[in-house]
């Protein structure tokens, strides 16, 4: 069966107009093309555009925002999220990063990462996470089947993870085998 | 039937569409619709039951068409039997979309002897792999793989290290297939072909395919609930669809099928909305079957200069420059590229960044030729691997760590891996919980990084124990000779330790029970009981690594062991994996080693050593759940007894009493559970009316269609597995249909697989049309 494409005039020309305005993410890579590169194709859905996105894996909170590679500090982002990657300097120690909302969101920042800019950080504490069409979501965390009425999704990862932190919650009467 | 004109039906085409159809005058969808037609008689008083009439075949071209969408809506209405299922299938489509089919041994046969069939013109016999690549394409055959995830340097090696162990075939979605392609090494084994599938093949995706893989391309045509499956022909390559399968007809260019195999859940002139355009002439090859070039989905069409086309008939030749591809028009002169330059032109794909590319000419050319004067706005791909931006490094300590005392979760989330001795340890952990590459028999590739770790101890005692404990759970994986050796070895190293083992790895060692034959684990029974009096109720501590073993060890021993050889007990408590996995998360936070042995009973029929019936200790006297507790293991086991034919009627009625005496009050809802097994067990039917209102007391919401059903449902699945037969027969189909729908459990290694897949592996539009269709037919 071939991939369905689900078609929605007046979603899809708010979704360009989104997109001439410069509310959408500029594109993943750093191109040299000289024509206006607006995004990449294919998404399901017409006012999506599939971006590059990385995890921000610092030890602690939060990671440097800099208003160039290794410049002054004009924000920050917080452990776990996950951003938009734009490109990276010469040296491949900086990326430059954006949120799934774009520059749009760079005056007001997020609740949770108020001080959300576009900008440069140190790429060591970058995963790569491949491209997506939405922001991704944590490993686990996102159904495992194509329809919401099939069989239970049976997230392995995620139950055997539950059933050791029962089985470590439980009182007292722990014993180990050694104590036998 | 192409467009009205229908030709004499052969005899098997005759003797199976009758067979359906009988079938499909049982069910309340598929009745009217025949009898609108005429081809079922039935007296008014209905004293007389349906039959076919006599000249059916005349009559059957006027049967409505039934579309995916009507079949969505109830799919229960559908469904003619709820015995013998052997096949659970789902439609492709978006979230929410899709519907789950049924189907049983004959149509399964069918199935596997149509694609063998056809494999077969190119050489590709059952003894030749199929390699599923950069997919979320499962393995069909025993011995075929399937490889997911990112398209990594890692990837590639897995690649080309499985073609130099095993010459296989690729299959995959082309556009995906020609992602990889555009990477490949200089160096590539040789591959017997390349099967693309599940997306419309372009031209240029067949010219970079064939000349990067230097193999044959293959393009495969299957729609999986109507059965319609078709490959093309090594000689003339047109599409040949196989008529043992389904009965085609072509109206209007859309493939009408009927299921010429599928009597539990038959579907009579499905109209799936994939387009096709019939060839005129025979096949110069001289198959008999009919031959057509498939157009794509109706829903896909794009208006062109040249009027509306399906996807399929717009040509997208191999330009100049340029690897591979995609378009998106997203208004009217406003289009999207996105193109991987040709890497042996880097001249094109790699200017200054001031020059223009000389290949986007080629391009825009191709979009004003197809769509008219429009705005180009081309992304080109990086012309190499995406360049892995690495993850902060951790320390083994770290590693251990977060694996011992937190979650898996943790760990992986982090794409994180230990820089030190942990390394090799790490990895094939990961690639045991989160398998980037999975087939039946486990893929050599993994065979040969648990060798490897077997043949590398490590001098730090902490990390020696990680090893021999993931050398253990990856007995669960292994085929049974190599897990048996594997044990023995493991266990050896384990029993030889110089230093005191951590109780966790000791417990693992027990754990293979489940799966490996007694007496092959009874030495790690022995070592627990020789010195001291085992107290087998003892509630142990599971760590992450214990609790994924435990799971492990159930999906192996489950997917390894054939339904005909189970114990009694367990071949009436199915789906199995569901009472397992119910159990421990019923037991998880007081776990003893009598609940092992009684896991290890169910599956094996036997234990390693004798649970004492009389377990009585301080602490179960104390705690108020541990009566709970060994009142339910005593009844499990007398369940077991009487499954075995032992006349223990009376006991197990003592035993239910002593249970009921004994559960909580807030666990009311596992003595229900209980009562279910029991009279599975027992061979006593459900009855719908006692257990509809007891599953929505305790799973609220479970027979919503739009939702998914909730964890909690887990250990219910056999209760409500064994209500759709009597559902069914009260003629509640739509409720039978979601019984069959819920009570499953899928393998641990497919989810896994399918999680790490859906990120990366996804199908993709590769010529798309947004705007609305102006003046179109249909």
């Amino acid at each position: 069966m071939f991939l369905k494409q689900w078609k929605g005039a007046v979603v899809a020309l708010v979704g360009v107009l989104l997109s001439f305005a410069g509310i959408k993410p500029a594109p993943a890579a750093p191109l040299a093309e000289p024509e206006p590169t607006l995004a990449q194709a294919a998404c399901p859905n017409e006012w999506q555009t599939r971006q590059r996105y990385a995890r921000v894996m610092t030890e602690r909170d939060p990671l440097r925002i800099r208003a160039t590679p290794n410049g002054r500090v004009i924000g920050s982002v917080p452990k776990g999220w996950a951003v938009v990657v734009l490109e990276r300097d010469p040296s491949g120690q900086w990326t430059k990063i954006t949120s799934h909302f774009g520059e749009y969101t760079d005056t007001a920042g997020f609740g949770s990462a108020p001080y959300f800019r576009t900008g440069w950080v140190s790429s060591r504490f970058l995963r790569d996470l491949g491209e997506f069409c939405e922001k991704p979501m944590a490993m686990g965390v996102a159904p495992l089947v194509a329809s919401a009425s099939t069989a239970p999704a049976a997230d392995w990862l995620a139950l055997g993870d539950e059933i050791a932190q029962t089985s470590q919650a439980q009182p007292v009467l722990t014993q180990s085998m050694d104590q036998e | 039937m192409i467009d009205g004109q229908q030709p004499a039906l052969s005899a098997f085409v005759q003797d199976r569409l009758e067979a359906v159809l009988r079938a499909a005058m049982e069910t309340p969808g598929n009745r009217p619709r025949l009898l609108a037609a005429g081809l079922v008689a039935a007296s008014f008083d209905g004293a007389e039951k349906p039959r076919l009439v006599a000249d059916w075949a005349e009559r059957f071209g006027q049967i409505p068409i039934l579309t995916k969408a009507e079949i969505r809506q109830q799919p229960g209405q559908f469904l003619a039997s709820v015995a013998g299922i052997t096949y659970r299938g789902s439609t492709s489509g978006s979230r929410g979309q899709a519907y789950e089919f049924f189907a049983g041994a004959d149509w399964n046969q069918a199935r596997i002897q149509a694609r063998d069939r056809s494999l077969a013109w190119w050489g590709i016999s059952p003894a030749v792999p199929i390699l599923n690549l950069n997919s979320r394409l499962m393995p069909g055959r025993v011995g075929d793989l399937a490889l997911g995830g990112p398209l990594s340097a890692e990837m590639l090696a897995g690649l080309v290290e499985s073609l130099r162990h095993t010459p296989s075939a690729l299959r995959g979605y082309p556009s995906r297939l020609c992602e990889v392609a555009s990477l490949l090494p200089q160096e590539l084994p040789p591959v017997r072909a390349v099967i693309c599938t599940g997306e419309p093949l372009f031209d240029h995706q067949k010219h970079l395919l064939e000349a990067a893989f230097q193999a044959p391309v293959v393009n495969e045509y299957g729609c999986h609930e109507s059965a319609a499956f078709g490959m093309t022909c090594p000689e003339a390559g047109r599409l040949h669809l196989d008529e043992h399968r389904c009965f085609y007809e072509i109206l209007d260019q859309h493939l009408i099928t009927t299921d010429l195999w599928n009597e539990t859940m038959p579907l009579i002139r499905y109209q799936s909305g994939d387009l096709v355009q019939p060839y005129a002439t025979p096949c110069p090859c001289g198959r008999p079957d009919p031959t057509v070039e498939i157009l794509g989905r109706m829903e896909d069409r794009v208006t062109t200069l040249h009027g509306l086309l399906p996807t399929g008939k717009v040509p997208m030749p191999p330009l100049p420059g340029i690897s591979h591809y995609r378009i998106q028009r997203v208004a009217p002169g406003q289009v999207l590229a996105w193109a991987m330059g040709d890497p042996t032109c880097q001249r094109e794909v790699s200017p200054s960044p001031k020059a223009p590319y000389p290949s986007q000419d080629a391009l825009k050319t191709w979009v004003q030729n197809t769509f008219g004067p429009s705005t180009v706005a081309i992304t080109w791909a990086e012309s190499g691997l995406a360049e892995s931006i690495s993850p902060v490094p951790w320390t083994d300590d770290q590693w251990q760590t977060v694996i011992t005392q937190q979650s898996l979760g943790a760990w992986l989330q982090t794409g994180a891996m230990p820089t030190g001795q942990a390394q090799p340890i790490a990895a094939l952990l990961k690639t045991l919980v989160s398998p980037a590459v999975i087939g039946q028999p486990l893929p050599w590739a993994i065979q040969q990084k648990i060798a490897h770790l077997a043949a590398a101890p490590t001098a730090d005692p902490a990390l020696e124990a990680l090893r021999l404990r993931v050398l253990l759970l990856a007995t669960s994986v292994l085929p049974q000779a190599e897990a048996l050796d594997l044990y023995r070895q493991t266990l050896d190293r384990l029993q030889t330790a110089a230093h005191p083992l951590p109780a966790a790895a000791r417990f693992d060692s027990l754990i293979p029970s489940l799966h490996l034959p007694s007496n092959t684990t009874a030495p790690a029974w022995a070592n627990l009981t020789t010195s001291k009096q085992p107290n087998f109720w003892n509630v142990w501590t599971l760590d992450p690594l214990n609790a994924h073993h435990l799971l492990a060890a159930f999906d192996g021993v489950i997917h390894r062991q054939a339904p005909q050889k189970r114990s009694p007990v367990a071949q009436a408590l199915t789906p199995l994996l569901a009472v397992l996995v119910g159990d421990l998360r019923q037991w998880a936070s007081e776990f003893t080693l009598a609940h092992l042995l009684h896991w290890i009973a169910l599956v094996q029929g036997k234990t390693p050593v004798d649970l004492p019936t009389s377990a009585s200790t301080k602490s179960l006297d104390t705690d108020p759940l541990r009566p709970f507790a060994k009142a339910w293991l005593t009844w499990r086991q007398r369940l077991i007894q009487g499954s075995l034919g032992l006349n223990c009627d009376a006991a197990l009625e003592q035993d239910w009493h002593t249970l009921q005496a004994a559960t909580p009050a807030d666990q009311q809802a596992r003595l229900w559970i209980e009562r279910g097994y029991g009279q599975r067990v027992q061979g006593q039917p459900l009855d719908p009316a006692q257990w509809l209102p007891i599953l929505d007391t305790h799973i609220p919401g479970w027979l919503d269609p739009a939702q998914s059903p909730p964890a909690g449902i887990t250990p219910w699945l056999p209760i409500v597995q064994a209500l759709a037969q009597p559902l069914h027969n009260q003629g509640q189909v739509d409720l039978a249909y979601r019984c069959l729908q819920v009570a499953a459990l899928a393998p641990r290694q497919q989810m896994a697989f399918a999680a790490l897949t859906q990120h990366y592996n996804a199908k993709q539009a590769v010529l798309v049309d947004l705007l609305p269709w102006q003046g179109a037919e249909g």
